[in-house]
């Protein structure tokens, strides 16, 4: 949709996403529609595509590559020793999921990854629910509901336009300094 | 000025995704995986492959994935064809171990054997690979072009230096995003290339191991975005 989202968190009563642009008035000026953003369709291919790529699915390989032994969690104050070596988790995930993706580990990490943080289930039932009852209210402070997570926020980064972004930004800015001189 | 990351022209024609990077006095186009194409020599120069990673820790006992030998050199063929280039310098720690070339298996010596036979390929000496090996193309120190310097480990004083080994990252943050990502770096003096490697980290360049080795005013920082490269302003460099 072009929004450019940044991150998102969610507890139990609210979900808070940011983008580089002012989502809000996206909404009030129709370029953003909540229905499709809130749609059970979304629970397709898209989600399983995201998924497969997101910190989530990879902070749950971590949790899963500790489990198997496959790497161990380094305590603060203890040496390393030579079985225990500093080995980025993500790193082993991109490579495992690009040459096995059926590996047992994946696997099941897709499989905790879709019971632990997310009922695929209860989520669609949940959306045909509130479809087209979506009220639309932007409000001038926090609401109290929304304290909570936004002491959490920045919580679950998206690495997609909204980061590129930033990069872009820089290099125009590098552009405008150099056309100054 | 004359050592501009990209002058005026690039960013405005079609060029604007192709950013190149000026270095004493020579033109090199940096690419999207990381490595960095010499026009002039029509050579490709890569850094930290960091071959075998994954198997050497399997040694330890730590059964880890090991594809990534395959991974990493299977992105050099298409980089070669991209830029057309005939030789290909690996700037040292091309092995994780020293005994890497030792563990390499058929398949992936058959894919070493098919870029050799394509180009002429040099293997620099890196710390974590020290001693030459017999794996085809020619196993030197270091390599001296006159103007420039090419080597392992950037060292605070040599003029013309293109050294790896640092795995050089930049972070920005600019209206509250932040992001971090594997770059290019270079002064008048001294350009660091990322590592190559698809197992490899990377290291903040602000970060201690980088102390001393560039003059800050005279930074260029060249990220590498997903889909095209990105010459930055230092200033949001955290």
């Amino acid at each position: 949709m072009g929004a450019q989202p940044l991150g998102f968190v969610a507890s139990d009563y609210a979900l808070a996403i940011w983008g580089v642009s002012d989502l809000s008035v996206m909404i009030k000026s129709n370029r953003l529609s909540l229905e499709n953003l809130f749609s059970a369709e979304m629970l397709g291919d898209d989600l399983e595509e995201w998924l497969d790529e997101s910190s989530l699915m990879k902070r749950t390989f971590r949790n899963c590559a500790m489990i198997s032994g496959l790497i161990e969690r380094r305590h603060p104050g203890k040496e390393k020793t030579g079985r225990q070596i500093t080995m980025n988790s993500d790193l082993i995930y991109d490579v495992l999921y690009a040459h096995e993706p059926d590996h047992i580990l994946i696997e099941a990490t897709r499989r905790d990854a879709a019971k632990g943080l997310l009922d695929i289930e209860r989520l669609g039932q949940c959306l045909e629910r509130i479809r087209r009852n979506i009220v639309h209210m932007p409000l001038g402070q926090i609401s109290p509901l929304a304290v909570p997570i936004m002491l959490e926020i920045g919580k679950e980064p998206i690495f997609g336009e909204g980061r590129e972004s930033a990069m872009a930004e820089a290099a125009d800015e590098l552009f405008r300094e150099a056309a100054g001189h | 000025m004359s050592t501009h990351d990209c002058s005026d022209s690039d960013m405005s024609s079609d060029e604007a995704e192709m950013p190149l990077i000026k270095f004493t006095g020579e033109t090199f186009t940096p690419l999207l995986s990381g490595a960095l194409f010499w026009p002039a020599e029509n050579t490709l120069l890569v850094a930290d492959l960091h071959l075998e990673k994954m198997s050497s820790f399997a040694m330890h006992g730590q059964l880890l994935p090991p594809y990534d030998t395959g991974a990493t050199l299977a992105l050099l063929p298409k980089d070669i064809k991209a830029s057309g280039a005939n030789r290909v310098i690996c700037l040292g720690d091309s092995f994780h171990r020293d005994e890497g070339p030792r563990s390499l298996g058929e398949q992936n010596r058959q894919q070493l054997n098919n870029m050799i036979a394509e180009v002429e390929l040099l293997w620099l000496s890196g710390n974590h690979d020290p001693s030459p090996h017999h794996l085809g193309g020619t196993c030197v120190n270091d390599i001296d072009f006159g103007n420039l310097f090419l080597c392992h480990e950037p060292d605070k004083k040599t003029h013309g230096q293109i050294a790896g080994h640092l795995h050089p990252s930049a972070r920005i943050r600019i209206n509250g995003r932040t992001t971090q990502r594997p770059c290019f770096v270079h002064d008048e003096r001294l350009l660091i290339v990322p590592a190559y490697g698809v197992s490899t980290g990377t290291l903040n360049i602000l970060s201690h191991p980088f102390e001393g080795l560039f003059d800050r005013n005279k930074l260029k920082v060249t990220m590498l975005g997903k889909k095209q490269l990105y010459p930055v302003a230092t200033k949001y460099l955290i």
